[in-house]
């Protein structure tokens, strides 16, 4: 229905203005390079929080021992080589930050939305790519300002990845809270800029832009992870801008919206009364949480899409996928309490969240099981992107299942902040959602570069981050479970912590081999884009549109007329065919769905379904009046 | 031809790694023996470097050595990894080892886990984490057995097809009300336990207040007639760190803010020199002057001064350049401008006399310690003084934040004594302490106070050596003992050092 509104555009696709260096790869409109820009910013923006981590951990393994790695990268802030407390501090703000914004959100959803959303939809590309180029670069311009963070006197912010104020109010309480602070909610306001700047593309893209026969259930479960990705941050990460425009004014302008009752020494009381720091962490994990799932939802796409092709099989429950999708989208608005068991807050509060938390549970739960069930009897393809979907099954797995002893109000008790919810978050959403990131770069990169990735590499990187990630992450269980608290500097101050002195060392050395591990990733994909091997053009053999493209990546993706839809996205290995895959875009005499039964049964199915795309088209005009998009 | 030129390449590549790196740790070595002075750290510090580069290098020689297995491959076609086969027997090797590590470490490091009953709601905890490991452990065995299993069993075989399987209703509709089920039952057991731990005591638990700082810990207790006085921030001062109501103290405190606004004469080798307060500093003639004698300072500047000296200095006048000092003053005088006006308004409710002030804080007991009875139920009522802190006290299963400006408690019952704890462990050193477990600054690590459980009798024994914060006659011996330290004026230091100029 969209086709006809482009279908000028396509007609002169192929004789468009000359393109300049910097039109083509520097100011480029063009999604595909937007996709590369966001990816290669992200991978730098990961290894430079993964390193960061690798320094904190030495820290934690050896507290008090000379390191020149420090001294030579941090000079004064590591003096003699040894980390400050303060430091250490905003080593694990700016990690936390740079994981959890700048790698799990702009660089995965960023990549694969923009990457995905037109080639498996069917469009020559975003709703909007001018405001798609300024996404990207007000995302690089705001990594720039976090990064210029390190280079201030105080130092960078050091109040821990959330700044709950006070302490990130008050540059007297901790020198991270001077111009490093200010720095940091730069970075996210321009970052929030971005994010919202790329989640309205993508969802008008996807309402507006599908191709003919590409309708809401035909669509990849990819797409259906973007599109309820980019509602989430669209309805939460103005909140966050909120929070953190509040608290800019509270820094600077002498507002009191967070702050009450303090006194510093040297500085005596403030006249700031009447605030509350709750409110700050009401309004922050009101975004904080939907965040996790902005995180998690499109790695869970890609890891459907890559199990269903690599396993050749359709992806189980493909509706009941898409109801957990939801599910857990609304859901997610409604348990951010979950965090803020022990602030004092109301306990029948604290009841509710508790309530909705867990009945979350159920829609991931489907989702695992709905992997699984794909994996039986399929005839699993092991290419290194499906090594990486399952490893992600199993953090998902491992890491989810913790987080229902944290949803319990009771338990958390006794669990908050400790290293137990450190074990949790990295499993479930930190590793789980790198996994998914590294599964779509694998399996996408011929797509992406028009090239193959060495598959040996991508193994061996595979197993040595698997392991090592469940080698860091697994025993902190047991230390959040003894008591011990996260965002500790050291723990040889406290004699009960000295047990863990021996595990400490061993996740630190399991993190660094970890970390050494992406150096074989880096290699591969660097080195790949100029000299790999040339892929095929359906190298997984898959059934989605973005395979039919040209791989050289072309200005409006098809050189003639945009393929049309005859049927789902996941009809592999059908009975009714000798081949194992059965692309979109071939017609067949079928209505899209294989019956086994009679042919009469399917005529009649075949009716059904075009009332009902009917009906979605009277429903997404009603839509598109109510966004004005009509005009375009 | 092409092909062979790059297996080359890569052979000579990997022959310069292996060079290299001999010449990396060779020069290492020679470092580290050039350094005799620094002797152990050097060399313990280049051993780390050694370590770190040699891993990379490592690293890097891997890459080289599959990239060469890809070469080959590619020139002569055949495939020396067969991935598949290879990574299902991966799987399996991994289901194996993986499921062995989880149950050595469950049996091994479990025991570190806090089962310790020290509280009364400790119990109803355990239980509810048991309930909860026994479901998620059987789910994370079943799920993860099954995943690299499927792995293992259905990795691609020559000819063969998958089974076209796409849903299956009932069963989807099983494997959603199996965890609906399992979690309405543990939410239901949840609310129970938390409602347990929350609810409102019918008797009246003890109160004991607890002050959290950056960085340290105390507690006070009401004293024999069972009032707090109702402390305020406006009141801190260097001899009143908690900020109680204390007439004396508060009238010492104006007269220090009024000095510190106004100015004040001290005596100095037995002459008057006036200190300039922030009321003049503020006035640019003199904040010029000031200005200029730091200027004059910097070019003057001679052996004397030692590099850090410099650098201070070099600071303040670029405050002054900035603005910086400027807007400090005027933050320093709205705030204590505004103190005086609060601690005005506090003073002159008409109620004040009788609700604040009326000197029930007089026989507070101020304490470096935790003290608590063992079967008295206690509730903590905490107040903050400057960040968020968190009260975490990890064997009683006891969190809370601390937040300023709004009062959060705590309720709970200790049912077991230090001394009881300590034969259990066989440590006759052995602590409980309270930790800090909201991130709050530098040394949020080592923010902790020791938690004392014991008998009503040795209660009473130690509450009698405890002497009350304040003396509440004679206004003038006024002095508070074993708090904390810190609470230094800087703003007063700089009045002085401006004055000596």
């Amino acid at each position: 229905m969209s086709t006809a509104a482009h279908a000028d555009h396509g007609s002169h696709g192929d004789h468009h203005h000359k393109e300049t260096f910097i039109s083509k790869y520097v100011f480029s409109m063009d999604h595909k390079m937007i996709a590369r820009q966001f990816l290669i910013t992200g991978i730098i923006m990961g290894c430079i929080g993964v390193f960061l981590s690798v320094l904190f951990r030495l820290q934690l393994a050896w507290p008090e021992t000379q390191f020149g790695i420090l001294k030579m990268f941090l000079g004064s802030f590591a003096a003699d080589g040894v980390l400050s407390p303060e430091y250490y501090m905003a080593l694990v703000t700016i990690h936390g930050t740079i994981m959890v914004f700048y790698v799990l959100t702009a660089g995965l959803s960023g990549t694969f939305s923009n990457l995905l959303i037109p080639l498996q939809c069917g469009s020559r590309d975003m709703a909007s790519p001018f405001m798609n180029m300024l996404s990207y670069w007000f995302f690089f311009l705001s990594s720039v300002v976090l990064l210029s963070s390190f280079f201030v006197s105080t130092g960078p912010a050091s109040a821990g990845w959330t700044v709950y104020p006070p302490l990130s109010a008050l540059p007297k309480a901790v020198p991270g809270s001077g111009l490093g602070m200010t720095l940091w909610l730069t970075a996210i306001a321009l970052f929030i800029v971005s994010a919202l700047l790329g989640g309205i593309n993508y969802i008008s893209t996807v309402l507006n832009m599908r191709t003919k026969g590409m309708s809401m259930n035909r669509l990849p479960l990819t797409i259906w992870a973007f599109l309820l990705t980019a509602i989430l941050g669209l309805l939460s990460f103005p909140v966050l801008l909120g929070a953190a425009l509040l608290l800019i004014f509270d820094r600077s302008f002498g507002t009191s919206f967070y702050l009450s009752d303090i006194w510093l020494p040297g500085e005596g009381a403030y006249a700031n009364v009447g605030g509350s720091p709750i409110l700050y962490q009401h309004l922050f994990w009101f975004l904080g949480h939907p965040e996790v799932y902005i995180i998690i939802m499109p790695a869970l796409g890609i890891t459907s899409e890559v199990i269903a092709t690599n396993a050749r099989k359709p992806i189980f429950g493909y509706t009941a996928m898409i109801i957990s999708l939801i599910g857990i989208a609304v859901l997610s608005f409604l348990v951010w309490g979950h965090h803020m068991f022990i602030t004092g807050m109301n306990p029948f509060l604290g009841t509710m969240f508790m309530f909705i938390t867990l009945i979350i549970a159920v829609p991931s739960a489907v989702k695992t099981f709905n992997y699984l069930a794909t994996l039986w009897r399929g005839n699993l393809k092991f290419t290194p992107g499906m090594m990486f979907a399952i490893g992600l099954v199993s953090f998902f797995v491992s890491g989810g299942l913790t987080g229902l002893f944290l949803a319990n109000a009771a338990l958390d008790i006794a669990m908050h902040d400790t290293y137990f919810v450190v074990a949790h978050f990295h499993l479930v959403m930190g590793s789980s959602a790198i996994f998914g990131m590294f599964a779509g770069i694998y399996h996408w990169y011929p797509r992406m570069f028009g090239r193959r990735l060495n598959e040996s590499l991508g193994h061996l990187h595979f197993w040595l981050t698997f392991v090592s990630a469940y080698l860091v992450f697994f025993p902190m269980h047991f230390m959040g479970l003894a008591g011990v608290p996260r965002r500790y500097y050291m723990f040889t101050v406290i004699p009960e912590f000295e047990i863990w002195a021996d595990v400490n060392v061993m996740i630190t050395i399991a993190a660094i081999v970890g970390s050494v591990a992406q150096i074989i990733f880096l290699w591969n994909f660097f080195s790949n884009i100029f000299r790999g091997e040339k892929s095929e053009q359906n190298p997984w053999k898959s059934n989605t549109l973005e395979w039919t493209a040209p791989l050289e990546g072309i200005h409006g993706n098809w050189p003639g007329a945009i393929p049309t839809v005859y049927r789902g996205a996941y009809e592999y290995s059908r009975p009714d065919r000798e081949e194992d895959y059965y692309p979109q875009h071939i017609p067949g005499d079928d209505d899209g769905v294989y019956h086994p039964e009679s042919e009469q049964k399917a005529t009649i199915r075949k009716e059904t379904v075009e009332v009902s795309k009917d009906k979605e088209i009277v429903y997404f005009t009603a839509l598109r009046s109510i966004f004005g998009l009509n005009k375009g | 031809m092409k092909k062979t030129f790059k297996l080359l390449a890569g052979i000579l590549g990997l022959i310069s790694l292996f060079g290299l790196l001999h010449q990396t740790d060779f020069s290492l070595v020679q470092l580290a023996a050039s350094e005799p002075s620094a002797a152990e750290t050097a060399t313990q510090s280049s051993i780390n470097w050694l370590l770190i580069i040699v891993s990379i290098l490592i690293g890097g020689i891997i890459v080289l050595i599959f990239d060469i297995t890809n070469l080959t491959t590619r020139v002569t076609g055949k495939n020396i990894l067969d991935w598949n086969k290879l990574n299902a027997w991966l799987c399996l090797v991994f289901l194996i080892l993986g499921m062995g590590a989880a149950f050595w470490e469950f049996f091994y490091h479990g025991k570190y886990v806090i089962t310790e009953k020290a509280t009364a709601h400790a119990e109803n905890m355990n239980m509810m984490f048991n309930a909860t490991l026994f479901f998620t452990g059987i789910v994370f065995v079943i799920v993860q057995v099954l995943l690299f299993y499927f792995l293992f069993k259905y990795r691609t075989k020559e000819g063969r097809k998958a089974t076209y399987y796409s849903h299956n209703n009932k069963l989807e509709i099983v494997w959603t009300a199996i965890p609906f089920v399992t979690m309405a039952v543990l939410v239901l057991m949840g609310m129970k336990t938390w409602s347990n731990i929350t609810k409102k005591s019918s008797d009246n638990p003890k109160e004991i207040e607890i002050y959290a700082y950056q960085f340290g810990w105390n507690a006070r207790y009401s004293g024999a007639d069972n009032i707090f006085g109702e402390a305020s921030f406006n009141y801190i001062s260097g001899t009143n760190p908690l900020g109680l109501p204390v007439d004396a103290e508060i009238d010492a405190l104006i007269v220090s803010l009024t000095k510190e606004l106004n100015g004040d004469t001290i005596e100095v080798n037995g002459e008057p020199r006036i200190i300039p307060g922030l009321y003049t500093q503020v006035k640019d003639s003199i904040f010029n002057l000031y200005h200029q004698s730091l200027l004059e300072e910097a070019s003057g500047i001679g052996l004397t001064y030692t590099e850090d000296k410099r650098n201070a200095l070099q600071k303040k006048i670029e405050s002054i350049e900035s603005g910086a000092a400027m807007a400090d003053l005027e933050a320093a005088i709205y705030r204590k401008e505004k103190q005086i006006q609060r601690i005005a308004q506090i003073r002159s409710a008409p109620s004040a006399k009788e609700t604040i002030f009326n000197g029930s804080t007089y026989d507070d007991v101020i304490s470096n310690e935790i003290h608590l009875v063992k079967g008295e139920e206690v509730i903590f009522l905490f107040r903050a003084r400057d960040v968020i802190h968190s009260a975490w006290m990890p064997h009683f299963k006891v969190q809370m934040n601390v937040v300023p400006g709004m009062q959060t408690r705590f309720r709970f019952t200790p049912i077991k004594t230090t001394a009881e704890a300590r034969v259990e462990r066989g440590n006759e050193e052995y602590d409980y302490y309270m930790f800090c477990n909201k991130v709050c600054g530098s040394a949020h690590y080592n923010m902790k106070i020791k938690v004392v459980v014991e008998t009503q009798a040795e209660f009473d024994e130690w509450m009698k050596t405890q002497k009350p914060a304040f003396a509440k006659v004679n206004e003038n011996e006024v002095q508070l003992e074993e708090v904390a330290p810190e609470a230094s004026d800087s703003a007063k230091i700089e009045n002085k050092e401006l004055a000596l100029k």
